[in-house]
């Protein structure tokens, strides 16, 4: 078992961003497909059937959430989720510089699975680069007469608009990024309603991941059995990992869900680098619970088996740390991202982060006390569940598991008195 | 509807209701801040987090809607705990500076805080406390007590359209005032003290005056304009210090005339004792010789020498009482519409603030309809937050032209040409709209908006969109620039408009004169004629408030009672009536008008009935289709120049109003971007105005949306003698740097 | 309303109506034109918070409330070069923290300073999403990524 290449197959090749490259390799020919030999609903359908799950973090089922998309007359958009911006995520970011025409084609089938004539990339405002790829592979397509007013010559139109953002984490939440697509702040959205139902101006909208749009060409081709064959019981297909931190070859690798955590460590990213020894793994993004070298003894690299072992498989996203890294320290700069990135709307995730951070800068200069720890522990029952949005929460993913599978290592500081900085 | 169970109790809710409105049902407090029940849902501050069977998270009771069946628990260890920690998050950076907070007593984190939080705070690190900040006369901003909950700013954006308010940065740094301004006084500034549910935001006029648990409340009206809001009114050992609105009376709003506008009462200027002249002084000689003086005066004139002109804001027992002392002496002529307008009341079919804000297509003509109407231009920028379409044609409001959808802007003079010809299907090229705005607008015309137009359009006008509305069966309000007019109407309290009174004032027809609560100076454009009038009346009695240009000439100063100290009857622009209570006690001679006239006239041996049995509005009804009079433009130069009260000027008794005063400190010059850029003026330079004889300096502002070559320019300031250079509203003008 | 063209240069005018004919309804557009008046100007100062105001029909604190929201409008004057060194987590613990203090001491100033000649300004960032090749930095708009000290003084040589 190594790497298996779906989503990464043509990233190597030279001009790989090129329509005629990817036309070569059998380019559009799956927008094809759908349109003329599918209706929107059979999409929905196959993709149901092929068990691919949200690759932004969250992990719901794609087909489902298409599913609630009510039958209106209002016109319905697609939105493709660019704004990779959880910490240690970086696999959004290869398809759109080198296979943009790949994700622009499982957006145009997407958009006439749920019967959107309209659909934006929201691309984080820091991929600037990445926006002018999409910009002309969008331009090139229309040129080809593959995208616009007549898609493929089959009479349905589909327009694609890149938008960028302009740095603000929580625009990934999927209502605080339609909110920033209308020219406001980042808000999120209360839910209910959801954004199917009532999302971008009010109408039905669906909001998905890079990976996860640039999974749909290969249901369509070769079906949603066939990419339900790939992984395990509740984890279909392949997905990529951005593994990054403490490492000999950190990249980004796309694995068969289900594929052992020793794989990728060891076998694909050279395991952990200068001879040291593995201290702690965060397997999903920053705001998935980090796991200690004795939970991740025999982990496979899929959603069920990694939440069993209490955390998540997050957006892929694996942040390797040695035995040289420094926890409090880890925690202390993960507290002080989620405190800077807070949108600030509601009381528990504005103060809570807030708090969070003036205690651990106390614990990090030395001058923290023991009852500090209990009352970080205790911002859980405050705040776990409790937000607006799930940042309230994703901040408590690295806190919570630090101090609670690393506390000698925090009391020791906080005896210590040392400051780190 | 709904049945669902709170804490064990049933009870039953309509389908759409919310947890929270349902536990009110129940008698069970739910704690919130962000929640208003006229703001949309929010779920900002999770205060009101309530543990819900088969919900796996704690839910927001202010934005879950009941489900029928469900069972929901506020008295769980786990809501105890979620509370406790909110509050304690709350109070974190919170200065507890209650025992001199102008809010302690009505501060929800206070109370709050009592009822859920914890006795002790964990917090040990430093906190991050901020300097006050005063924006401008009214409000008074401690972010160190703002708890973020954004009820303001949404007050601002759902109800004013937006403003010079707003939250900056984000997460923690999150920041709530203004941008551009380092002040605040944008007509609806006071609706952000009474919606901040703690001590951020407080009132400049309230400011470490009493505490609020002193004060007892009573109900009065505000008379500023027909809409003649309801209000409550703070008291304290008889004196009023606070005002506040009260729910849905009309709407749920009030604006900074109404809410400031009491400070007259407790004015130290303002005059209690009835007045004599005794050369150039009026003298306190007590009330027998008052009375004695004013009665022997009248005997001197015939009834038709004698005439009324009355002051806006007019209760129906004082329009009855000045019917009936007219009619005990034969008195004929009376006026109210001191502001030149030549109309009188149409009316309106629209019955609430509650049908402008549902309407989807509104049609808003002429104006100033912020400026005389304030809580309509509200309830229309409601509804552009609401999706309708709002279309104005104007050459000046200054609230509604930043924030309507399309704006057709003219130049004043062309005002009432350009809607008489959108309504009689002729474009004609002197109303200043091109072919193509006009047909733009004959196109909106044609989704039958509402209409609403302004106190500035004259009769011919009037009728014309009367009629129109009548026949195509669309929604209008027709609304005067007086606020006495369905009340002067209906008793008859009028004759040929206010001009032709003073004229024969001037000629000697009229000799005696019964000034009632109206600066004339300030109100009647034509100034010129004021004076003229006023110089030469024989006899004068003024009642009112305050010494005034008016009261100068006045043979009787008579003091007058105000707000809660008569108990009245108003009639608003809907025609429905409102009552003001008597609540505070009179101090020395300040009596109603009716009651001053009910003394004169007993003096005289006449009785006056002061009893009012009935009262049912008339209204104009149409006839006929008039022409517009075409304005003649007086004066000489390149501007047309609109002379208008600015808002923070233009209420009854400005004498006694220095709060609303300071927002409008000197005369500004509003002048469009083109104008603006050629003559290279720029925001707070000073240029004199020259209106062909004197002139006046005007501070610039640099108004955007504007038409070239129009100036407007503010009246009614004291020393500032503008209108006596004019004869109309409107006159064209010189500028120089 | 009267929106002054001549504010911009003509290319940049071109892009905004470009922009604001992309989306059904055009406040949509309002990032997008903050980053491209960004572009030319350098910063959002007032008059160019107010002009983008007028353009939309909406109060000046209404677009500076969503300015300031997102951290990659400057809203005060920065260098000619904005350098952002990523600090979180995969570069922090692969040396982002040095690249900091070597640019700190190479240029003479702190993080959020701007040196004296107007060259550089220094900040630092939340994760760029260059975590495969950390620690990595922005300058304006272009990536630089495993950095060291010697390649940091390489690039930082090349700008002068």
């Amino acid at each position: 078992m190594g790497e298996y290449r779906l989503l990464l197959a043509n990233v190597d090749k030279p001009g790989s961003h090129k329509l005629e490259v990817y036309r070569k390799a059998g380019g559009y020919e799956r927008l094809r497909k759908a349109l003329f030999e599918m209706k929107p609903d059979e999409v929905v359908e196959e993709v149901k059937k092929s068990g691919l799950r949200g690759r932004g973090g969250a992990g719901f089922p794609t087909g489902v959430k298409w599913g609630f998309v009510p039958k209106t007359d209002l016109p319905k958009y697609l939105i493709c989720n660019a704004d990779e911006g959880e910490p240690g995520t970086f696999k959004d970011r290869v398809i759109i510089e080198k296979d943009p025409h790949l994700l622009l084609e499982g957006i145009a089938i997407s958009a006439y699975a749920i019967g959107a004539h309209e659909a934006f990339i929201y691309i984080r405002g820091e991929y600037e680069y990445g926006a002018r790829i999409l910009e002309s592979a969008i331009r090139e397509a229309e040129e080809a007469g593959i995208l616009g007013d007549n898609a493929l010559g089959s009479g349905y139109r589909i327009k694609i608009v890149v938008h960028r953002g302009a740095g603000a984490y929580v625009c990934g939440e999927e209502t605080a990024l339609i909110n920033s697509l209308e020219g406001r702040r980042g808000h999120p959205r209360l839910r209910p309603p959801f954004p199917a139902s009532k999302g971008v101006y009010q109408c039905p909208t669906i909001v998905n991941n890079v990976e996860t749009l640039a999974s749909v060409p290969f249901i369509v081709e070769k079906g949603g059995d066939w990419y339900a064959s790939l992984g395990t019981e509740k984890s279909k297909g392949t997905k990529l990992f951005s593994i990054s931190g403490h490492i000999k070859r950190p990249g980004v690798y796309e694995l068969i869900l289900g594929t052992p955590f020793d794989v990728l460590l060891n076998e694909l990213a050279g395991g952990v680098r200068d001879g040291r020894k593995l201290k702690a793994v965060i397997p999903g993004g920053s705001s998935t619970p980090m796991l200690t070298a004795e939970e991740v003894e025999g982990m496979t690299l899929d959603y069920e088996n990694i939440q069993a072992r209490g955390s998540q498989l997050g957006s892929g996203a694996v942040i390797v740390m040695d035995d040289s890294t420094n926890i409090v320290k880890v925690v202390w700069r993960l507290a002080k991202f989620y405190a800077h990135e807070s949108c600030g709307q509601c009381t528990p995730c504005r103060e809570g982060t807030r708090w969070m951070v003036q205690i651990l800068d106390r614990i990090v200069r030395g001058e923290g006390r023991m009852e500090d720890l209990d009352v970080l522990l205790d911002f859980e029952s405050i705040m776990a569940g409790n937000c607006l949005c799930p940042l309230g929460d994703a901040a408590l993913g690295p806190l919570i598991s630090g101090i609670t599978k690393f506390r000698s290592e925090f009391e020791a500081q906080i005896k210590s008195g040392r400051c780190l900085v | 509807m709904a049945r669902i169970t709170i804490d064990g109790i049933a009870v039953e809710v309509r389908d759409d209701a919310t947890i929270l409105e349902a536990a009110r049902k129940a008698g069970i407090d739910i704690p919130y801040f962000c929640y208003h029940p006229y703001l949309k849902p929010a779920g900002l501050c999770r205060m009101c987090l309530v543990e819900v069977e088969g919900m796996p998270k704690l839910t927001p009771a202010c934005v879950t809607q009941v489900r029928d069946g469900m069972v929901v628990r506020t008295d769980t260890p786990r809501v105890k705990k979620a509370r406790e920690g909110i509050i304690e998050f709350q109070l974190l950076h919170h200065p507890l500076d209650c025992p001199y907070c102008d809010q302690a007593g009505e501060c929800m984190l206070q109370d709050i805080t009592y009822r859920y939080g914890r006795a002790t705070s964990r917090f040990v690190d430093e906190k991050e406390l901020f300097p006050t900040k005063f924006y401008g006369p009214f409000i008074v901003y401690e972010q160190s007590r703002c708890i973020l909950c954004k009820r303001c700013v949404r007050f601002t954006h759902e109800y004013m359209a937006g403003t010079d308010w707003n939250v900056y940065f984000r997460a923690a740094h999150s920041l709530i005032g203004t941008y551009e301004n380092k002040e605040i006084a944008d007509y609806f500034t006071c609706n952000l003290v009474e919606i901040c549910p703690v001590g951020a935001i407080t009132s400049r006029l309230y400011r470490y005056k009493v505490r609020y648990w002193t004060l007892e409340w009573a109900r009065g009206v505000c008379r500023e304009c027909g809409l003649f809001c309801s209000l409550d009114y703070g008291i304290r050992e008889n004196k009023a210090y606070r005002a506040k609105h009260n729910v849905n009376s009309p709407g749920p709003w009030i604006c900074d005339k109404g809410y400031f506008g009491f400070e007259c009462m407790n004015h130290p200027e303002r005059i209690k004792f009835a007045l004599e002249r005794r050369e150039n002084k009026l003298v306190n000689v007590g009330l027998e010789k008052v009375l004695n003086g004013i009665t022997q005066a009248l005997g001197r004139y015939k009834p038709e020498e004698v005439a009324f002109i009355l002051p806006s804001g007019l209760s129906v027992e004082d329009a009855a009482g000045i019917r009936n002392f007219m009619d005990n002496f034969g008195i004929k002529k009376a006026e109210y519409r001191v502001g030149m307008e030549d109309y009188l009341p149409f009316g309106s079919n629209v019955d609430s603030l509650e049908e402008i804000s549902e309407a989807r297509n509104i049609l808003v003509l002429s104006g100033d309809i912020s400026n005389s109407y304030p809580v309509i231009a509200l309830t229309i920028c409601e509804a552009i937050g609401k999706g309708a379409n709002v279309v104005l044609l104007t050459s000046w409001d200054y609230y509604l032209m930043k924030r309507v959808n399309n704006l057709f802007c003219i130049k004043p003079s062309c005002e009432d040409g350009a809607i008489y010809s959108l309504f009689s299907g002729k474009w004609d090229e002197f109303t200043g709209l091109s072919r193509e705005e006009y047909e733009r607008l004959e196109a909106f015309l044609q989704t039958k908006p509402m209409i609403v137009l302004g106190p500035r359009a004259q009769e011919a006008v009037r009728a014309l969109i009367v009629d129109y509305a009548i026949k195509n069966g669309l929604k209008y309000i027709i609304l005067d620039r007086s606020s006495s007019s369905y009340v002067a109407y209906t008793y008859g309290l009028f004759c040929k408009g206010i001009d032709s009174l003073l004229e024969e004032v001037k000629a000697g027809s009229v000799k005696a004169l019964f000034v009632l609560g109206v600066d004339l100076f300030r109100e009647v454009p034509n100034g010129k004629l004021v004076r003229d009038a006023l110089g030469s009346v024989d006899f004068m009695v003024y009642m009112g408030l305050f010494f005034n240009g008016t009261a100068r000439y006045a043979d009787y100063f008579l003091p007058l009672t105000e707000l809660v100290e008569e108990e009245a009857h108003f009639v608003n622009v809907f025609g429905k009536l409102t009552k003001s209570k008597k609540s505070l006690a009179r101090e020395y001679e300040e009596r109603s008008i009716r009651e001053w006239l009910k003394l004169i006239s007993e003096k005289m041996g006449k009785k006056l009935d002061l009893e009012v049995r009935e009262f049912k509005p008339k209204f104009v009804l149409v006839e006929g289709n008039k022409k517009p009079k075409d304005i003649v433009l007086s004066g000489s130069g390149d501007f047309e120049a609109l002379f208008e009260i600015p808002f923070y000027r233009n209420f009854r008794y400005m004498e006694g109003k220095s709060k609303l005063l300071e927002a409008s400190p000197e005369p500004v010059l509003n002048v469009s971007i083109y104008d603006a850029r050629s003559l290279g003026l720029s925001n707070g330079d000073y240029v004199s105005l020259d209106i062909g004889g004197p002139s006046f300096k005007y501070k610039i502002r640099v108004f955007d949306e504007l038409v070239k070559g129009v100036l407007v320019a503010d009246t009614g300031f004291e020393g500032f003698p503008v209108n006596e250079a004019l004869n109309n509203r409107i006159a064209k003008v010189k500028i120089k740097k | 309303m009267v929106v002054d063209r001549s504010f911009v240069s003509e290319e940049t005018w071109a892009k905004i109506e470009d922009l604001m004919g992309r989306y059904p309804d055009k406040r949509s557009a309002l990032l997008q034109v903050l980053h491209v008046v960004q572009d030319e100007k350098g910063y959002l100062n007032y008059d160019a918070i107010k002009w983008i105001a007028t353009l939309f029909r909406l109060p000046p604190a209404e677009v500076y409330s969503v300015a300031s929201f997102y951290t990659m409008y400057n809203l005060k004057p920065v260098g000619k070069y904005l350098i952002q060194v990523c600090t979180n987590i995969s570069c922090s613990i692969t040396g982002a923290d040095e690249i900091v203090r070597f640019i700190e001491k190479k240029l003479g100033i702190k993080v959020g300073e701007t040196t004296p000649d107007g060259k550089f300004t220094l900040i630092t960032v939340e994760c760029l999403g260059s975590c495969g090749k950390a620690p990595a930095m922005m300058i304006n708009k272009d990536y630089y990524e495993e950095l060291t000290p010697e390649k940091v003084e390489r690039i930082l040589e090349s700008l002068k």
